[in-house]
């Protein structure tokens, strides 16, 4: 079964070509046009990737960090890809769960390659979460 | 910081190839200085006193001069007599010829050392005991100025003597001459001859002036009284007998002693003088040589006095002071030594220098004047656009028109007394439908009684109201005819045109009486007049201009190259009350002290360094207020080396520099975010049109997000362009992308202290990562902050103030809310009455609302008592 990836962005045209660049790889991908969208996909649906922009109406990309963080529902690797990228709230941002942070624009290689590592990082995960729980 | 620009090669360069050729300058400026020194001071002094030397020479001043003699002499007292006058009464002419021998022998027994007849009757009688003089006629010989006898000499042992009296001077006898000059000898005047002293004064011919003091007793015997033995011996020791008919006692003559009456006798007149010769008590005037001496010395002396002291300020006091110290030496050299000095011209002389010179110091001062108000007229108009007094005329139709004049034509009334047409708005002289003889007496009138009247009668075709009233100076006679404004206001209009009018005629008139000297031929005006004019002129440019410059914001003062304030505009006014200076005594290196962190040494440097090698400098100013300003100091170049170069002193308030720093900061950080989502969907959309595993209808689909993303971009691009162009016209005015969150943030920073003081608490609510809204980050802080204020100053203690920043799809909202609860009207009227009642925060809010719109923006509130109230700013979105 592919991976599923969730790309919260509220440019349809940017989120709807970053969808047919993943869909290429093989991954199946949904889109949110902002926060408060992806929120509800998220706690209604399973995804092995998120891709965040930063900068969204109504809900912004950190408050969906803090909220998704909040909710208690499934938190898969999230990936920030945004150009309102601050050096300095890089650890906050890993702290809510991130684990890539790319600045727009990025090479689409580059981008599917980080976005492979963060799935592959995020099963291992995954995989070692089990096995701790099944030997619990 | 300081910024000093040291004085380029290239200047220095110039002022030494500038030396050599100012060298002869300086030369021609003092060979000028010394000529008008030479011409001014002296020559005019110089040229006084020659012409009263040789008017004194030619005997002019010999009345006031002799009047001067006769005041001193007259009252001096008299002496012992050293003459007696004897007549030849009756009882003596009785007797025979041998009277004479016995008189004569009489006198000498009385001790008379000389007898002297007047008459020349003695005959040839032979004196043994007295020598005798007789006084015998003499005539001139006109041919040569000489004098000869007019009847033989025929007196024996006796010597003659010319019995002449010298000519009376404008009708006093006063003076009388001691010798006469004969063919081959000097002939000997009586006078002269009797008191046996020939004076060799005026020049040697003998004249003398004749001391008549009132005091002075001259005897008077009979002849009989002596030949009969009725005196003592030696009652007459030493004295000289003068022997006169009775007709010679009989008054004939006017002298100082009674000078308007003919009652002085030829005898006493005489014996006068022969006492005044034998007691050596004669007066002699002056030599010409010493009058042109003492007078070149007085117009010398005056000459100095006035290089030292202005002749206006002591023109009185100085001639009073010279004519009296002059008329007291004039008497004390008189009186001690007998010499009339010429003093009706040295008293003069004071009097008429002072004049000279008062009346070249003014000539002087209106030269000086004219030329001050005519640089002064010419640099003010220099960069005017009235410096053409031709164009007045056009000015006069354009600036009427904008008061809502429709059609306006201005003539001129010609000697010749035909009209002209000067300038004209949607109006020709032919217009002009009156008759030329009715149209004189009517231009006559308004000329003569400077008012306006209708004149529809005059321009009958003119639709609306027409008017006419002389607007002309000196010999133009100018009239201006126009209809009433036509606009919605014609009150206020009608006062501009009369204030455009008024104006005009002012400015035309100045022109006029200045330009008068080049038409001097037909229209004398004194310099007062042109003076005054240019006064009026320069001060109504100066009003103008200062009025301009206080409408600049930038805060602006000129020192005058001493260091002394010169003008300063209102911004400046305000600054320098704030640091509690005085603008009119406060010098320049005192305002940097005060205005600066910088210590006496470092700024009187930088001022000796400015003031010598022109340029600016920059340094930061002290804190005052909550302004942030930086001070400008500096010399304009193009007056760098003159001798009225200023210092300009200018603070410049940083924000307005920071404001525009932040807006290319904004719109840079815009460009770098929006772009880069775009370069970011261009890049991928490239990537996939070129991917082999994509049908062409996807393919298709890239394209178009590929186009609509440049198109975007472009657009964006183009969006912002136009914002940062509003930033010409004003910074407050002028939006631009910004970022909301820090803009809340910042305004919760600044309201948090008072928030703190009354107990009340902050609640912000805003997005981590802000978006784009377009608006002035300062100007919209300064109006959240005021809103954050006045909503805290309601809330109870422990209460919370709330602000939510809301970033949606295009619009951005910011909502602050709390307080105990302001009524809805209250609120209401505060908002709108700002500029009256309210002060303060209420201020800032208004004026912020009213910023705001600019930005496509607005602002709502809501209030109710004990409900609480709150503001809603919605601003718009961007990116």
């Amino acid at each position: 079964m592919s991976a599923r990836i969730l790309v919260i962005d509220d440019d349809p045209i940017l989120a709807g070509l970053l969808q047919l660049t993943l869909e290429l790889e093989g991954y199946e991908v949904s889109v949110a046009n902002d926060g408060d969208a992806g929120m509800k996909m998220v706690t209604t649906e399973r995804f092995d990737l998120i891709l965040l922009d930063l900068v969204m109406p109504k809900i912004d990309g950190i408050k969906f960090l803090r909220l998704l963080a909040e909710s208690g529902a499934h938190r898969p690797p999230l990936m920030i890809v945004s150009s309102a990228i601050e050096e300095n709230l890089t650890d906050h941002y890993r702290a809510l769960g991130v684990v890539d942070i790319a600045r727009k624009p990025i090479e689409p290689a580059e981008l599917v390659k980080r976005a492979r590592r963060a799935l592959a990082n995020g099963a291992a995960a995954a995989n070692t979460a089990s096995n701790t729980a099944g030997q619990g | 910081m300081t910024a000093l620009s040291p004085p380029s090669a290239l200047e220095n360069s110039k002022q030494i190839a500038a030396s050599p050729a100012r060298a002869p300058t300086r030369t021609r400026k003092r060979v000028r200085a010394i000529r008008r020194e030479l011409l001014g001071e002296w020559l005019g002094p110089l040229l006084v006193v020659i012409a009263l030397a040789a008017l004194h020479t030619v005997n002019l001043f010999s009345q006031t001069d002799g009047r001067f003699f006769d005041a001193v002499t007259v009252n001096q007292s008299g002496s012992t007599p050293s003459v007696v006058v004897i007549e030849r009464d009756a009882d003596f002419e009785a007797k025979d010829s041998a009277r004479f021998v016995a008189l004569e022998s009489s006198l000498s027994s009385l001790g008379v050392e000389r007898v002297g007849y007047l008459d020349a009757d003695r005959g040839l009688v032979q004196s043994t005991s007295l020598p005798v003089v007789v006084g015998l006629p003499v005539q001139p010989l006109p041919e040569n100025g000489s004098w000869e006898w007019r009847q033989e000499t025929g007196v024996g042992s006796a010597t003659p003597a010319a019995r002449s009296l010298a000519a009376a001077q404008y009708g006093i006898n006063r003076v009388q001459s001691s010798v006469l000059p004969g063919l081959n000898t000097p002939i000997a005047v009586f006078d002269a001859a009797l008191a046996d002293t020939y004076p060799n004064t005026d020049g040697g011919n003998g004249r003398f002036l004749v001391p008549m003091p009132n005091q002075q007793s001259i005897p008077v015997l009979k002849a009989s009284q002596l030949t009969s033995g009725e005196i003592a011996p030696g009652e007459l020791e030493g004295l000289v007998a003068m022997v006169v008919r009775p007709e010679a006692l009989r008054g004939s003559l006017s002298t100082p002693l009674e000078p308007h009456q003919r009652a002085t006798s030829e005898a006493v007149f005489r014996a006068h003088a022969i006492n005044a010769l034998r007691k050596d008590q004669i007066g002699y005037y002056a030599r010409d040589w010493e009058a042109w001496l003492l007078l070149l010395a007085i117009g010398a002396l005056l000459a100095l006095v006035y290089r030292e002291i202005d002749p206006k300020r002591l023109a009185v006091l100085i001639p009073i002071s010279f004519s009296l110290i002059i008329a007291a030496a004039c008497w004390a050299v008189l009186l001690f030594t007998g010499k009339l000095l010429p003093v009706s011209a040295l008293m003069l002389a004071p009097w008429i220098i002072t004049f000279q010179r008062v009346i070249e110091r003014e000539t002087s001062q209106d030269r000086r004047l004219e030329r001050t108000a005519s640089r002064a007229v010419q640099t003010s108009f220099n960069r005017s656009a009235l410096r053409e007094g031709a164009r007045l005329p056009q000015f006069l139709g354009s600036a009427a028109q904008y008061a809502g004049v429709e059609r306006s034509l201005l003539v001129e009334l010609m000697p010749d007394g035909k009209l002209e047409a000067v300038a004209a708005n949607n109006a020709s002289i032919d217009d002009i439908a009156i008759g030329p003889k009715k149209l004189g007496i009517i231009l006559k009138d308004l000329r003569e009684t400077f008012t306006v009247r209708d004149a529809d009668d005059i321009v009958p075709g003119w639709e609306g109201d027409a008017r006419i009233g002389w607007v002309g100076a000196g010999d133009q006679h100018l009239f201006w005819l126009h209809t009433r404004p036509a606009t919605t206001t014609p009150g206020k209009s009608a006062h501009l045109v009369r204030a455009i009018v008024t104006s005009f005629r002012e400015l035309f008139r100045w022109r006029a009486d200045l330009n008068a000297r080049e038409s001097q031929e037909s229209r004398y005006l004194p310099v007062d007049n042109k003076v005054a004019s240019a006064i009026a002129l320069v001060a109504n440019e100066s009003e103008q201009v200062r009025r301009g410059f206080d409408t600049i914001d930038t805060a602006v003062i000129i020192f005058h190259l001493i260091g002394s304030p010169l003008h300063a505009n209102e911004a400046m006014q305000e600054l320098y009350r704030e640091a509690g200076l005085n603008l009119f005594d406060t010098s320049l290196s005192e305002a940097l002290l005060a205005l600066t962190e910088l210590d006496e040494e470092r700024v009187e440097a930088l001022i000796e360094d400015l003031m010598l090698n022109g340029s600016e400098m920059r340094m930061p100013m002290r804190d005052l207020g909550q302004s942030e300003r930086m001070l400008r100091l500096a010399a304009p170049a193009r007056n760098a080396h003159g001798a009225d170069r200023i210092l300009v002193l200018e603070a410049i308030d940083m924000r307005d520099v920071n404001r525009a720093a932040d807006l290319r900061k904004a719109v840079a950080k815009f460009i770098d975010l929006q772009l880069r989502n775009d370069f970011e969907a261009i890049l991928l959309g490239s990537q996939l049109a070129s991917d082999e595993r994509l049908g062409s209808e996807q393919i298709r689909g890239v394209v178009e997000r590929i186009s609509e993303t440049a198109r975007r971009a472009t657009g964006r691009l183009d969006e912002v362009a136009s914002l940062v162009r509003s930033e010409t016209r004003d910074l407050t005015e002028a939006c631009y992308p910004v970022d909301a969150t820090s803009v809340v943030k910042d305004a919760v920073a600044r309201a948090t202290g008072l928030a703190n003081e009354l107990g009340v608490t902050i609640e912000a609510d805003h997005p981590g990562v802000s978006g784009f809204t377009l608006a002035e980050p300062v100007a919209l802080a300064d109006m959240l902050v005021a809103m954050l204020r006045v909503v805290i100053a309601d809330t109870p203690q422990n209460g919370v103030v709330k602000i939510k920043l809301e970033e949606l799809q295009g619009r951005t909202h910011i909502r602050i809310s709390g307080g105990f609860g302001i009524g809805f009207d209250r609120l209401l009227w505060l908002m709108a009455n700002y500029e009256e009642g309210a002060v303060g925060e209420y201020k800032v809010i208004g004026e912020g609302m009213a910023t705001v719109t600019r930005w496509s923006a607005s602002v709502s509130y809501w209030g109710s008592q004990a409900n609480g109230f709150g503001f809603n700013v919605d601003l718009r979105g961007v990116g």
